[in-house]
């Protein structure tokens, strides 16, 4: 149950930054992913230890797990403007396909630059935050759970005051009419920007929440199935309103989980797995039939 | 805005206590890992042991036949009375071919089934989920996962019925050299035991006086594979290894006979499953060469667990790990009698000893129980071999060199586990 809801958590961060990103600024990112990677990988490149002679890889600072937390966010910020700077003029769909590639791209390179990433042997056994004050893992990780709710509580925190701040009606004057914005004098792309990097920061900041998790980094954790998932809890929960996402995480995490409290026999693993993603389509497709801006929608603010 | 935040702290929190609260009843006792474990096997129920294997994704194939065997092994074992009366559940979880969907099942199992040991996993599932069942005292076993990693970390709740990929592609090697092949090129998916898989096939190919033309590593899922496939002709190798796994290596193999190019193929045991046959073709699947780890299949013990197998599931087993899925679940069964407790810390404490020498050799898990309570020491052999352990959890190991025909994977030469102990 508590990895359930550290995943439902991870999931809630990487919703939460692609709805400032598209639902609050309308930048369609397809490269969620990339940047959860990026996150990843600078924390555990930040805190391994020096390579062992059987890796590798040539960097392992050793730096203690704050720094590290702090600089997966700060790193996946960093490449989120140096993607920006020519990509963010890009429009709708456009942006997409960049972001895609983008993502890609990323994989593709920790799978093979292995003096930087250990390439497809990755990094195991990765230390947990606060974990030598417990003596059982199931008691950790009901902590676990608690930390993620934590932090996921302090981005939606951030997240909804941005949005109500001058900041955030900026965003969405352009996402709604980008001319209108330039023509009341906003330097759309400076904002843009903004979006942009503060949503690469928090997943960053996710991909360190996902290493504690997992306790390994292997290139194959990074598929595009990520960006799909944190896509679909953003359309589920409601476009641009950031309780909805997690709603939106909530629930697909939780009908993933639920499929496996059913199955006994291993005939019935094999179709119980296939209905999972069956289960995911048609949610989807209902929610866009019935309920197309999300279950939670985007609260009208002008009266 | 304050008062807000705080309001959905705590309605966020209370997302988390139903979880805390259902805890302690879904596992026996709740609390910790240890004490769980102790009551579940005191309170007189079933002993719960989890299989976790891959029912859909690359390595799909493997996940029923996996499961099938143990079960096998397990029914085995409850018809005999199980173990001090207390029979042996099974639980199974979809890993789906990855790390995330694997911890995800590791966790289901531990913490709501209350499984004292989990078999079947894949090489990062393995390595995943270890340290959490480590910290619960859950052992993890497995048929299958050959990485090196483990080599010099394994056999502390953790064992595989299977060598190491290192010694696989030694044996890789040896085949194409026996064969009579001087000239090979090496391709592989950039995935962990392709990629070290691969490494060990050239370094003793090199070794043995042999040429390698090319090494060259592909990503896995692509449309098309002719650019790979272009280079590695150019190279005019006389046979080349493919490292690869069941949703990559039939585009490979079509686009090869699409080509016309004529080169001998061996792949890698992955792929080797009978499944392979209708995804590739029975035509172009003919004549390429694999080497699995697995016992001799003329052995006696081979025979009898093929024979069972049919009867139980009426498929004949092969190609799929059956064999060291078996035992690895006979063995486990075996370390609870041994050591007179069903826990993971009895079973781990067993697991070598009771099938490495010295001791009575004993094939089935009748004979080994009447020796047991004799008070002698056993030494367990089955259908995958003698299954001795090394001190990190690793089998020895012996190998059969497979043929493809006619639709069916057959054995041309077996490689006993002590061919290979010299040249370590």
């Amino acid at each position: 149950m508590a990895g359930i809801v550290v995943l439902m958590g991870i999931y809630t961060m990487l919703a939460l930054a692609l709805n400032l990103r598209f639902g609050t600024a309308g930048l369609i990112d397809l490269g969620v992913v990339g940047f959860f990677a990026i996150g990843a990988y600078s924390y555990v490149i930040l805190t391994a230890p020096a390579p062992g002679t059987a890796d590798a890889y040539m960097f392992g600072f050793h730096l203690p797990m704050f720094i590290g937390f702090v600089g997966s966010g700060l790193i996946s910020a960093f490449f989120a403007f140096l993607v920006g700077l020519p990509a963010i003029r890009l429009k709708g769909e456009y942006l997409a396909i960049a972001t895609y590639a983008f993502a890609e791209v990323i994989q593709y390179l920790f799978t093979n630059e292995k003096w930087l990433t250990n390439g497809v042997k990755g990094f195991i056994g990765i230390e947990q935050p606060f974990r030598k004050f417990f003596v059982s893992a199931n008691s950790y990780q009901y902590f676990y759970a608690f930390l993620i709710v934590l932090a996921v509580a302090c981005f939606w925190y951030i997240l909804s005051r941005l949005e109500r701040s001058p900041f955030g009606r900026t965003l969405k004057a352009i996402r709604e009419n980008e001319d209108a914005a330039r023509a009341a004098g906003k330097d759309i792309e400076r904002f843009k920007m903004w979006a942009f990097v503060i949503g690469a920061a928090i997943i960053g900041f996710a991909g360190s929440f996902y290493v504690w998790f997992t306790s390994l980094v292997v290139p194959s954790l990074f598929v595009s199935e990520v960006t799909w998932v944190a896509w679909i809890a953003l359309t589920i929960g409601g476009t641009g309103n950031y309780k909805g996402m997690i709603l939106g995480a909530a629930i697909i995490v939780g009908i993933q989980e639920a499929t496996r409290f059913l199955q006994a026999s291993a005939e019935l693993a094999t179709i119980l797995a296939a209905s999972r993603f069956i289960a995911m389509g048609l949610i989807l497709v209902l929610i866009i039939r019935f309920k197309p801006k999300g279950i939670l929608p985007e609260r009208n603010t002008v009266n | 805005m304050l008062k807000k935040f705080l309001v959905s702290c705590m309605v966020l929190s209370m997302l988390v206590l139903p979880g805390c609260g259902q805890a302690p009843a879904s596992t026996p006792t709740g609390g910790s890992g240890t004490s769980s474990n102790n009551s579940s096997s005191n309170s007189g129920g079933d002993i719960s042991i989890g299989i976790l294997t891959s029912y859909t994704g690359e390595m799909g194939a493997f996940g029923v036949p996996v499961y099938n065997a143990a079960k096998l092994a397990f029914d085995e074992v409850n018809a005999e009375g199980g173990i001090k009366g207390k029979k042996i559940k099974l639980f199974t979880e979809d890993d789906q071919s990855t790390v995330e969907s694997g911890i995800r099942g590791a966790r289901k199992l531990i913490t709501a089934n209350g499984v004292i040991a989990m078999h079947g996993m894949v090489s990062d599932v393995l390595l995943a989920t270890w340290d959490f069942a480590k910290q619960n005292k859950v052992m993890v076993t497995s048929p299958y996962a050959g990485t090196t990693k483990l080599d010099t970390t394994g056999g502390d709740y953790q064992y595989r019925t299977v060598p190491s990929d290192s010694l696989d592609g030694r044996v890789a090697a040896h085949v194409l050299w026996d064969k009579g092949y001087r000239k090979i090129a090496v391709m592989y998916e950039t995935a962990e035991s392709t990629t070290s898989i691969a490494n060990a096939v050239a370094q003793q190919f090199q070794q043995l006086g042999g040429t390698v033309t090319i090494m060259e590593p592909f990503q896995s899922r692509q449309s098309s594979y002719l650019a790979e496939l272009k280079k590695v002709s150019e190279t005019s190798p006389d046979a080349v290894w493919l490292g690869s796994g069941q949703e990559t290596a039939p585009t490979v193999l079509k686009q090869w006979k699409q080509r016309g190019y004529k080169w001998q193929w061996m792949v890698s045991s992955d792929i080797a499953v009978p499944e392979i046959f209708k995804l590739v073709g029975t035509d172009t699947m003919n004549g390429i060469l694999t080497e699995i780890p697995a016992g001799d299949s003329q052995s006696e013990d081979y025979k009898r667990f093929a024979a069972s197998y049919k009867a139980a599931y009426g498929k004949d087993p092969g190609g799929n790990f059956e064999a060291n899925s078996y035992d690895a679940a006979m063995i486990m069964a075996l370390a609870m009698v041994a050591g007179g407790k069903a826990d993971g810390t009895t079973i781990n404490e067993n697991y070598k000893k009771i099938a490495s020498p010295p001791g009575v050799k004993v094939h089935t898990f009748k004979d080994a129980v009447t020796e047991l309570k004799k008070g002698n020491d056993i030494d367990y052999e089955g259908p995958s071999g003698d299954v001795n352990f090394d001190d990190h959890g690793t089998t020895s190991g012996s190998f059969n060199a497979l043929i493809a025909n006619n639709g069916k994977w057959e054995q041309f030469k077996f490689y006993p586990a002590s061919a290979f102990e010299k040249t370590k």
